[in-house]
């Protein structure tokens, strides 16, 4: 681990490098290097312009995930153990995995108005079948034996939820809220650029309008640098944590 | 230890989809206490019979009395499976004390230290080698303080010198629980060192062929008491 961390960073630090020398041989108002956008950042945060956007996405993207990963992970464990109830929703699924996500929102905006409501319940419709055909085939895996032992020890259903569940859904639900938040943030932009009176897709849509890309790589940025902070210091020690027992 | 439970069964029938019925008015009764091998050859049903004794099988004609209750509501019976059956995720420990409920840490060390686990507690199971997990198994059977064992093959997949280690050791712990004990195996061996009484399955559906009251008890049992037992098991099997 530790090994592999210089050879990441100067993997990071000759890409910028070279970026800034292209950005500096090539001088434009459309190609900012990346100390430009760093400054451009720095300028936005003291300007008020760019926590206030961010925490608007930020809410947005934590209330759709939340949502999406409880409702997922329920109807998953049910798909997952009632194979009548799977044949009956697995059609409905398999359309919903291949709506485009713009059509969501297009369609939610016009019925439900530019609403915050009709945003996020987009981003929940667009990420929901991810989570549940992830979650689906984790309960497909379960061993039968663990069961078995479960009943033959009379473990209560909070019990058998706590040792014998989670443990077997454990990667399985990381593995879909890792794909699914790389995917929702992304939506959630494209919801805002689309119908919205802030976060940072709107406030990039704005920048559009006067094709400032430094402003525009400066929010998508800061937005990525947050959803990058929050797969290292939560999602991977929480995977750490599941993989304990499996280091030799 | 815990007070031993008697055993009644009477299936009427237990059959699987699709096929001729496993087990069709069978009855057995085995007195609190009693250790009982049940030997058979390979898919006879010997397993399926633990599993309805232990209640996680209720798909059956009949009834199972465990003590005073059925089987399903009986308390938690001491069980080992054919695999150790381990939970991966969790410590030697904690598949003790997690799957025995009001287990205390120091009761449950105590048990891994009587089946020569003291060392090995905060091991995860892979960290165990399969005798190591095979005792374990036994141990978490055990640290219920069932009144009734079940143990399915406990010596399968073990090589000689590991399965007299650990026959030795389950005839002890058996000694000292007092346990109901239903021991499945393939090895008359095992029948005649650790059991009271013998039963031999076969047919289908399965039939009990031989009942035997063997002589003595099986900590007592000289080496010749254990050839002669042999020799008729042999002649009977």
């Amino acid at each position: 681990m530790l090994r592999r961390w210089p050879l990441e960073w100067l993997s990071v630090a000759v890409g910028l490098l070279l970026w800034q020398l292209c950005a500096e041989l090539f001088p434009s108002r459309l190609f900012p290097g990346p100390l430009a956008i760093c400054l451009e950042v720095v300028r936005l945060a003291d300007a008020g312009l760019l926590l206030p956007d961010l925490a608007r996405t930020l809410v947005r993207v934590a209330v759709g995930f939340v949502i999406a990963m409880l409702a997922g992970t329920a109807l998953g464990v049910l798909l997952g153990r009632y194979r009548l109830l799977d044949r009956l929703v697995a059609p409905w699924l398999l359309f919903s995995l291949n709506l485009p996500a713009i059509v969501t929102a297009i369609v939610l905006y016009i019925w439900l108005g530019l609403t915050e409501f009709a945003l996020i319940l987009a981003v929940v419709v667009n990420k929901l079948p991810l989570v549940v055909v992830t979650v689906r085939e984790g309960v497909r895996s379960f061993s039968p034996l663990y069961d078995e032992l479960a009943r033959a020890y009379r473990l209560s259903a909070a019990r058998r939820l706590r040792l014998v569940t989670l443990p077997q859904l454990g990667p399985f639900l990381l593995a879909a809220a890792r794909t699914g938040l790389s995917l929702l943030w992304k939506i959630v932009l494209v919801f805002e650029v689309l119908g919205s009176d802030g976060g940072v897709g709107f406030r990039i849509s704005v920048m559009f309008q006067f094709f400032d890309i430094t402003g525009i790589l400066a929010m998508t940025t800061s937005f990525v640098l947050v959803v990058l902070a929050f797969d290292r210091f939560v999602l991977v020690p929480l995977e750490r944590g599941m993989d304990k027992w499996r280091t030799p | 230890m815990a007070h031993a439970l008697a055993l009644a069964l009477d299936i009427a029938q237990k059959r699987f989809p699709g096929a001729a019925p496993l087990f069709s008015g069978l009855h057995l009764a085995v007195p609190a206490g009693q250790t009982l091998a049940i030997v058979g050859p390979s898919g006879v049903g010997k397993s399926t019979l633990l599993r309805l004794v232990a209640g996680i099988d209720t798909d059956f004609a009949g009834t199972i009395r465990v003590g005073d209750r059925s089987a399903a509501n009986a308390p938690a019976p001491g069980m080992v499976f054919q695999d150790p059956r381990l939970l991966p995720w969790l410590t030697l420990l904690a598949n003790l004390t997690e799957l025995c409920p009001g287990l205390d840490p120091a009761a449950a060390r105590a048990v891994l230290a009587r089946v020569g686990l003291a060392d090995a507690i905060g091991l995860f199971p892979h960290q165990l080698s399969g005798g190591m997990q095979r005792r374990a198994a036994l141990a978490r059977a055990l640290a219920i303080s069932p009144g009734l064992l079940l143990l399915d093959e406990p010596f399968v997949s073990l090589d000689q010198a590991l399965v007299e280690d650990m026959r030795a050791l389950l005839g002890d712990l058996l000694l000292s629980s007092g346990a109901t004990t239903l021991l499945v195996t393939h090895g008359l061996e095992d029948a005649a060192r650790l059991a009271h009484r013998v039963i031999l399955l076969g047919g289908r559906p399965a039939a009990i062929r031989r009942d035997l009251q063997l002589a003595g008890t099986p900590a007592s049992r000289t080496p010749d008491q254990i050839a002669g037992i042999l020799a008729m098991l042999s002649a009977t099997d």
